[in-house]
Order: structure tokens, then C-alpha cells, then sequence
């Protein structure tokens, strides 16, 4: 090997790239059978609609939907059973960006577990004002999801679907409202930027602690117990 | 030389019979060589993603017609490539490659400061030199040494003869050798 050969070999390992964009996920969506997705969607719908049919045409009818929560932009319902998801939903996060990168993306202060440097950080252009998500451990192997977006009080960004035999209890995080869904596992959905109904992935949604502090919705996913949970949402500052 | 042959090879075999799951692996595995291998052809962040992406699926509709005795790498890099070249913009509006900030050394061997910024120096107008050339041996350096492909990778990649890739290497290295000379 000659001079300028090994000039070159030695730049190869010192070009400054940009971060590695999310591309298994945003694939996996890509070939993923439409038909199927679509029809969840749509089923999802459905489901919410007879649900509120049902409560609303017969008086007193609360069989199927026995309580409604209002936290931010996260809405929560408690139906009677849980559609099955597809456990290989892609976790659908945004750009993989750098910390510096989303703090400069979204229009409000983000806010991290101390001590908890996030592993991977996502930016959503959705909703308004951006979404975060910051992923510990691997997208393979998730560990603990947090996500972080404005809401406001009236807005419904995302609706829940918890089975009866789930718990939904009301607790308070460092003074601020919150709610600690547990329980088999729960199906999320959120409104996409073209005013669509998606699905998120059921991966890490076992355990799922939601609070709201100033205007921003904070989402906590992981297996842990109730007071870890709070530990960590405690420290999220 | 492919890392995890055997497992590459498993993985590409469920692919082709429709698992999604090994191939969102596939896809992890190759997914940081796709991107860098498009975004120093196409000089653009967001071009890169968008051909890489793109690539991953194309690769994925076509694995019917992959031989499963092909190493997998250059056949899919081959695909991303394509997709790259196709999203070349206008040299101006290229982000200049640049290099990641120098480790710090510390203790009786590290080099004075001064050493330190000659390197950099010499490495900064090499990789100039590098950006500046034809862009048909500047595809074959970047994919040969920034890649780190072998020469019949690269032709794979780049889809041209052995022989035209070993013929653009001297050129273009006979160019770079006076860049580096001048100093």
C-alpha cells in the first residue's frame, strides 16, 4: 500500500456522518402487507364508535365503556376486551436525531430522566410542535420508552384501549396529574400528520405511566413496577 | 469479510420466503453501511435517507431474483447506489464531507499540538481532493477506501468490470498523490 493509500484508509474511519436515520422501522412499515393496516385502523374505529354508541343510546349503558380519562392529549379507554395487535408493529418514532438536534426540532423544553442519558432520541413533526421520543436500550431489545409532546386539555391526540382486567389509576407525579395504566398489554393509537388514525407498536406498552407538567404530555413506557416508574417520572426534569 | 456469514446467509433465506422479521434484521445489520454508502454519493443527508430507504425496499421486492451463493452486501449496496445516483443534485448543493472532530491523547506518546494540527490539515485538503474529482473516480475512491469495500465489491457496487475499477483507482490515486505532494 502506498502513501496516498493509506491517507485514504486512514480518512475512512474519521468522515463525520450524519446519525444514522430509523430505517428498519420506517421499512418494516413499507413492507408491511397494506391490507392488514389499513383494516386496523379501520377496525379500531369501528370498535370506539359502537363502544360510544352503546353508551350513549342506552341509558346508563356503561357495560363496555366503563370510564373515560382526559389527561393532555392522551385519552383512555377502558373497554370490556382488547383487540389483538400484530406484535411485529413497527415502532413508528420519527428521525433518529441527536439530544441537541431534537431540542432545537420541538417548541418546548425537553425534559430527561437524570441520570438516564437516552440511548436513541426521536423527533415526530407530529403533533403541533413536535414530538420526542427517547428509546433506552435497543430498538430490538426496548427497554424503556419515554415520549414527550404538547397537549393541550380538550385536544384528543391519542386514545387507549385498556382491557377491563387492566388497572388505570390516577397518581401524582411530583404534584403533577398522572396516570399509571398496568396490566396485559394495551393498544395505542394516535392521529398521523395527514389526520389519519396509526397504530403504535404494543412492544413496550405493558406498563405505561402518563403525567402532564406545564402544557407538555409525558409517556413512560417500560416493565417496571408502579414505584420505579414514578422514581424514574420523578426525575424526568 | 461479510461479519456473520452464516447468520447473513439464514437471514436471507427466511427473507426470501417472506419473513419480514429477518429482514427488518437484514436492515439493521446494513443499514448504517446503506446510508453512508448513499449519503457520499448523493453529498445530501436527507437524499441518503430517502435512497437508502428506498433501496431496502426495492431490495426486499427483488430478493426472488438474489442467488443465495452472492454475498449479500454488494447486491444490496448495488440497489442503495442506484437509488443514490439517481438523487444526485447539483455539486453546489452537496454538503462537504468533513471530519469528526480529533480524539485526545493523553500521556508520554501523544502527539504535540502541532503535530496534531498537521495531520488535520493534510487530511482536510486530501478529502477535498477526494471531492473534487470526476465524480466516475471519486464514486470508485469513496466506495474502495472511505467504505472500505474490496476492488471486486466496489465493481459490484458501482456495476462496471474489475478492470474499470482497478484502471480509475490509478488515475485517480496518481491525482491524489500530487495533492498530497504539494504540501
Amino acid at each position: 500500500m502506498n502513501d496516498v493509500e493509506a491517507a485514504l484508509s486512514d480518512l475512512a474511519g474519521r468522515i463525520a456522518y450524519p446519525p444514522a436515520p430509523e430505517l428498519a422501522a420506517a421499512v418494516a412499515a413499507r413492507i408491511a402487507p397494506r391490507r392488514r393496516r389499513r383494516g386496523w385502523a379501520v377496525f379500531a374505529l369501528a370498535l370506539v364508535a359502537v363502544v360510544l354508541a352503546a353508551a350513549l343510546a342506552i341509558p346508563g349503558a356503561r357495560s363496555a365503556l366503563l370510564r373515560w380519562f382526559h389527561l393532555g392529549g392522551v385519552t383512555i379507554e377502558r373497554v370490556d376486551q382488547l383487540p389483538v395487535v400484530s406484535k411485529s408493529a413497527p415502532l413508528a418514532l420519527g428521525r433518529r436525531v441527536t439530544l441537541a438536534q431534537a431540542e432545537r426540532r420541538v417548541s418546548f423544553r425537553l425534559r430527561v430522566p437524570s441520570g438516564l442519558e437516552p440511548q436513541r432520541v426521536y423527533v415526530d413533526t407530529f403533533p403541533p410542535g413536535g414530538r420526542v421520543s427517547f428509546l433506552y436500550g435497543s430498538r430490538a431489545r426496548p427497554r424503556m420508552l419515554v415520549t414527550e409532546f404538547q397537549a393541550t386539555g380538550t385536544s384528543t391526540y391519542a386514545q387507549k384501549i385498556v382491557p377491563q382486567k387492566g388497572t388505570v389509576e390516577p397518581v401524582s407525579v411530583a404534584g403533577a396529574p398522572g396516570l399509571w395504566i398496568a396490566g396485559p398489554a394495551h393498544a395505542f393509537y394516535y392521529v398521523d400528520r395527514r389526520g389519519g388514525v396509526d397504530e403504535e407498536t404494543l412492544r413496550l406498552a405493558a406498563q405505561t405511566l402518563v403525567w402532564q407538567r406545564s402544557g407538555v404530555t409525558y409517556r413512560l413506557e417500560a416493565d417496571v413496577s408502579k414505584d420505579e416508574a414514578l422514581r424514574i417520572a420523578r426525575s424526568v426534569r | 469479510m461479510e461479519g456473520r456469514p452464516l447468520a447473513e446467509r439464514q437471514l436471507v433465506e427466511r427473507a426470501r420466503r417472506g419473513d419480514r422479521a429477518a429482514y427488518e434484521e437484514l436492515v439493521l445489520a446494513y443499514g448504517t453501511v446503506a446510508f453512508r454508502t448513499a449519503y457520499l454519493l448523493t453529498g445530501r443527508a436527507e437524499d441518503a435517507e430517502e435512497a437508502a430507504q428506498d433501496g431496502f425496499v426495492k431490495a426486499w421486492r427483488s430478493l426472488a431474483r438474489f442467488r443465495l451463493d452472492e454475498p449479500f452486501r454488494p447486491w444490496l449496496l448495488r440497489i442503495v447506489a442506484n437509488e443514490a445516483k439517481n438523487r444526485r443534485r447539483s455539486a453546489a448543493r452537496r454538503t462537504r464531507l468533513a471530519l469528526e472532530q480529533a480524539m485526545e491523547f493523553s500521556g508520554d506518546a501523544a502527539p504535540s499540538p502541532e503535530d496534531l494540527t498537521v495531520a488535520t490539515e493534510r487530511r482536510e485538503r486530501l478529502l477535498a481532493a477526494v471531492e473534487q474529482l470526476p465524480e466516475a473516480q471519486r464514486d470508485v475512491v469513496v466506495c474502495r477506501y472511505l467504505l472500505e469495500l474490496s476492488e471486486r465489491e466496489t465493481a459490484a457496487v458501482l456495476e462496471m468490470p474489475e478492470g474499470t475499477v482497478k484502471s480509475r483507482l490509478s488515475r485517480a490515486l496518481e491525482q491524489l498523490e500530487t495533492v498530497l505532494e504539494g504540501v
